[in-house]
């Protein structure tokens, strides 16, 4: 290949990565679909979910509108629980919601009854301290993509540790947001109190 | 004896118990299904479980490298991997997959990943399986092995199949680790390594490292005396040792300061926002007291250095597309230094001896482009293209110095640069909640041997609980490496005519279930193998020819030419069973391989099993966590069975025995001192065969009547303590 051939590959290459400009936040380590699984599991798990629920069991997943990253995870997550008949046994429904604040999520969790809340990865650790707060009284469950969010607040979060995936749960988060996992479930996690 | 049938209904029931037992101990079989589920990266372009990876592999965590005392990739080979063999001829171990081991390939055959950097470089392919593959072990998170041949992502070289390497994340190796390890007392291996994570620009910042040595003398071994006779040039009992005086006779014992090793190495990575840097340097240094060149000599040494850097960036464009980019460049040389006292081994005037010097070198650089597709923002129907364009140069010098009057003559000399190009796709789709597809090809342009296309298709049915039922086929091809191309030696070998790369089909099938906390896997497979490159024996016309031509000196009478000379297959069967109990604080996992392989290679004398490869093998383990600050027990076994010897002319053609061997490990933290651990593991070896002959005498003679092998180091104790100390 001529010299000036691999120069103008690199310049195009330097370009198309010039484009990206804006950096992103910390990946998802666990596939989408096996976090759903996790979801559908784990629900089953929680003794005041049919309580919270009622008769339907409400995901919302949330993603940061402009985040390519986070808008898609948010939309895999919500097709991967469709594709389940039922979680704990209860019917389901699930939909993706453009994050703008945690008082306009506190709304949106008492208006539309949601059982589950799950963030996209995107989220600042200001943003999911914010809904820690927001959501101190409140009963439901938040459910972070990535595992350094339930230091910040969120009940749940998932993360991959020598290839394995691994839960962790915010126990003092859970107990506020009325989160009752079974022991034996708890024993497979780690828990931060 | 109890009969077979017997005895698999023994195993079964015994599976049977474990499984109901840990059922019936907790309810959470379905989320400890879960989470035992590997997580690979290597097969495909992305992460995904094992289960609808397009390929068999195993997941080596870094616990459990450290609960059964593993300190180097050949041991988490052999006690934890399945469908994966190493054998040790000493100096390097050689690697092999499902009943195929390809005698004397430095690794070329097996690709070597780190992070997503290929390890193998292109004089040779040369890639390491032992301490030798210089990556500081405490960093590694968890190791794939992947079987089967892997071309569709990966290009040349991933025949047998693709060791994964991945490294820690800096949030599980925070701190500074202090690293002291002995192989009791023939080695030391000494290590300094740190992880943080920052914030700069408010951007996270995860760096990791570590630099460590390892250093290790002996043991001695005794081998038989072998009487030789006469050097074929001087008349005179041929010199095995620099004493002036020959005495024919090879053999004795050995010095510990003639099986050596010496590897210092240093691996860092840092991850800034969407980039990620990669910087390894290593250094490989070890020598032998048998094989070529003088017996039992500590001046006899090979030597690998490796300097590596790789730069990623990855970023999510649209909801749809991503981008990746990798670019790289690696530094490799390598140098045998042979001091042989030999006559025979030496240039013809060289009748006091010589010192054979032989210096390889390539340095490489390229970019790496993928542009993943998600058409429906889904994950169901992703499309995956690639390509890779790289720029290599070779070069190597082969040389004898007289050792009489230290005048060199070089043999062989070649340097050359190449280009190559690497364009693949990979398709995955989901049309059913059940199924899972991937079919993805790769196109392989390369001034070397020219053009080669490299498919393959899976699919993964997961149509009952718990269950997958998974099929694949696939093709590699390895490019013939530059010394295979350009390699000749007027004493002994002419450069090949038109060398085509190798090339391997597979197709296999596996069934997978999980219930209860344990895994279950039963597979089949079968690989055909075409056009292997190997050194063929030429016939008394062509070297009469070549004689002519000038490409051998008058007085040759033996001499060789790499050619696309065999082919081979294998098939069989691999199966394993992994589980936990009592709160995941009892684990266990057994793998078992039974192949069965056959060819025209040369030196088989018939169809028969392939040199050193294991026919049947398998390992088995289990730990148990005795919980707070009580150490973990473990115990590890693992079975090769009888392996033909390589390069042996007695008949019937000899087999190395059997080989069983057990390790027992104590790990955990240190009474009083949780930031200080320690592990002490024992292991040892029930013969004293590898399937490697030893010494000069390949033929039966009147005082020599059994094939002489390589030896097994039987017994050792390793003890090794690492401080943890908080950022």
């Amino acid at each position: 290949m001529p010299r000036s051939n691999v120069i103008t590959a690199v310049c195009l290459t330097a370009a198309t990565l010039g484009v990206a400009v804006r950096a992103s936040a910390e990946s998802v380590t666990v596939p989408v679909t096996l976090q759903a699984e996790f979801v559908a599991k784990l629900a089953a798990y929680d003794t005041n979910l049919a309580a919270r629920a009622g008769d339907t069991v409400r995901v919302l997943a949330v993603f940061k509108e402009g985040d390519p990253e986070s808008t898609r995870v948010a939309q895999q997550l919500v097709t991967a629980l469709a594709a389940k008949a039922t979680i704990a046994g209860l019917p389901h429904s699930q939909d993706v919601l453009a994050w703008t604040d945690a008082a306009a999520l506190r709304a949106a969790c008492q208006s539309r009854r949601l059982a589950v809340i799950y963030f996209a990865p995107g989220f600042t650790d200001a943003e999911l301290e914010a809904v820690a707060t927001e959501f101190s009284d409140a009963n439901v469950l938040t459910v972070t993509a990535v595992g350094r969010g339930v230091s910040r607040g969120v009940v749940l979060g998932f993360d991959i540790v020598s290839g394995k995936p691994k839960l962790m749960l915010n126990l003092t988060q859970a107990r506020k947001q009325k989160v009752a996992l079974r022991p034996e479930a708890l024993s497979l996690m780690k828990v931060l109190e | 004896m109890m009969p077979c049938r017997s005895r698999w209904r023994e195993a079964l029931v015994l599976v049977v118990v474990l499984s109901t037992s840990a059922a019936q101990a907790e309810d959470t079989s379905d989320l400890e299904s879960l989470l035992s589920q590997p997580v690979v990266s290597g097969a495909s372009a992305s992460a995904e479980s094992a289960t609808i990876a397009p390929a068999t592999s195993t997941s080596v965590t870094a616990e459990e490298l450290r609960r059964y005392g593993i300190a180097s990739l050949d041991q988490a080979i052999n006690f934890l991997a399945l469908g994966i063999i190493t054998e040790n001829p000493l100096g390097t171990v050689e690697v092999g997959t499902r009943g195929t081991l390809l005698n004397l390939d430095y690794g070329n055959h097996l690709l070597v990943v780190l992070d997503g950097h290929v390890l193998n470089e292109p004089w040779n392919g040369t890639a390491y399986f032992d301490r030798m593959v210089g990556v500081p072990f405490e960093l590694i998170d968890h190791i794939e092995m992947i079987l089967g041949p892997g071309s569709v992502l990966y290009g040349s070289n991933a025949m047998e199949g693709v060791i994964n390497i991945v490294t820690k994340r800096a949030k599980d190796f925070t701190g500074l680790h202090v690293v002291a390890e002995s192989e009791l007392p023939i080695s030391l291996r000494g290590g300094l390594g740190f992880g943080t994570e920052l914030r700069l620009f408010d951007q996270p910042l995860e760096i990791i490292g570590q630099v460590e040595y390892y250093k290790r003398k002996g043991p001695s071994f005794d081998f038989a005396p072998q009487d030789y006779g006469l050097d074929a040039i001087t008349g005179e009992p041929r010199r095995f040792t620099t004493d002036p005086v020959g005495t024919g006779i090879w053999g004795g014992r050995s010095s510990p300061a003639a099986l050596h090793y010496d590897v210092p190495a240093a691996y860092l990575r840092a991850t800034f926002g969407d980039f990620q840097l990669a910087l390894r340097g290593a250094e490989a240094k070890r020598g032998t007291p048998q094989g070529w060149g003088n017996f039992n000599d500590p001046d006899k040494f090979s030597r690998d250095r490796w300097l590596s850097l790789d730069l990623q960036y990855r970023r999510a464009l649209t909801r749809q597309l991503d981008i990746s980019a990798r670019l790289y460049g690696d530094l490799y040389d390598y140098l045998d230094s042979f001091p042989t006292a030999s006559a025979e081994q030496c240039l013809e005037y060289q009748t006091d001896g010589c010192l054979s010097l032989l210096v390889g070198a390539s340095k490489w650089a390229g970019l790496e482009v993928r542009a993943p597709f998600d058409w429906f923002g889904d994950a169901r129907f992703v499309t995956r293209p690639g390509v890779d364009v790289r720029v290599r140069h070779v070069s190597s010098n082969m040389r004898f110095v007289d050792a009489a009057t230290d005048v060199s003559d070089t043999v062989s000399s070649y340097a050359l640069t190449e280009k190559a190009v690497g364009a693949y796709l990979e398709q995955t789709a989901q049309p059913l909640e059940w199924v899972n597809l991937n079919a993805g090809a790769r196109f392989d342009y390369d001034e070397r041997f020219g053009s080669h296309l490299s498919p393959r298709v899976a699919a993964v049915a997961s149509a009952w609980e718990g269950g997958a039922l998974k099929v694949i086929y696939s093709e590699a091809f390895r490019a013939p490496s530059a010394y295979e191309a350009e390699y000749e030696d007027v004493t002994y070998q002419i450069l090949p005519v038109n060398l085509r790369p190798e090339v391997v089909r597979s197709i296999e099938g596996s069934l997978e279930q999980r219930f209860a906390g344990q895994r279950l896997l039963i597979g089949v497979f079968r690989t055909s193998w075409r056009d292997m490159v190997m050194a063929t024996e030429l016939t008394a016309e062509e070297i009469a020819a070549a004689v002519d031509s000038g490409a051998l000196v008058p007085a040759t009478t033996l001499a060789y030419q790499y050619r696309n000379e065999s082919s081979f297959s294998n098939y069989g069967v691999n199966a394993s069973f992994d589980g936990a109990a009592l709160g995941r604080r009892l684990t266990y996992a057994l793998t078992f391989t039974a192949a069965c392989s056959d060819g025209d290679l040369r030196h088989c004398s018939s169809l028969g099993p392939l040199p050193v490869a294991a026919q049947l093998f398998g390992n088995a383990r289990v730990a148990y966590d005795l919980g707070d600050s009580l150490p973990t027990i473990a115990l590890a076994g693992r079975v090769a069975g009888p392996r033909l010897v390589d390069a042996s002319d007695f008949e019937p053609r000899p087999f190395a025995r059997r080989q069983v061997e057990l390790r027992a490990a104590l790990s955990g933290d240190v009474p009083g001192a949780a930031w200080l651990q320690y592990r002490l593991v024992g292991n040892w070896a029930a013969s004293n065969d590898t399937p490697y002959s030893v010494g000069p005498l390949a033929a039966p003679q009147a005082d020599y009547l059994r094939q002489a092998l390589v030896p097994v180091d039987r017994l050792r104790i390793m003890l090794g303590l690492s401080a943890t100390l908080p950022p």
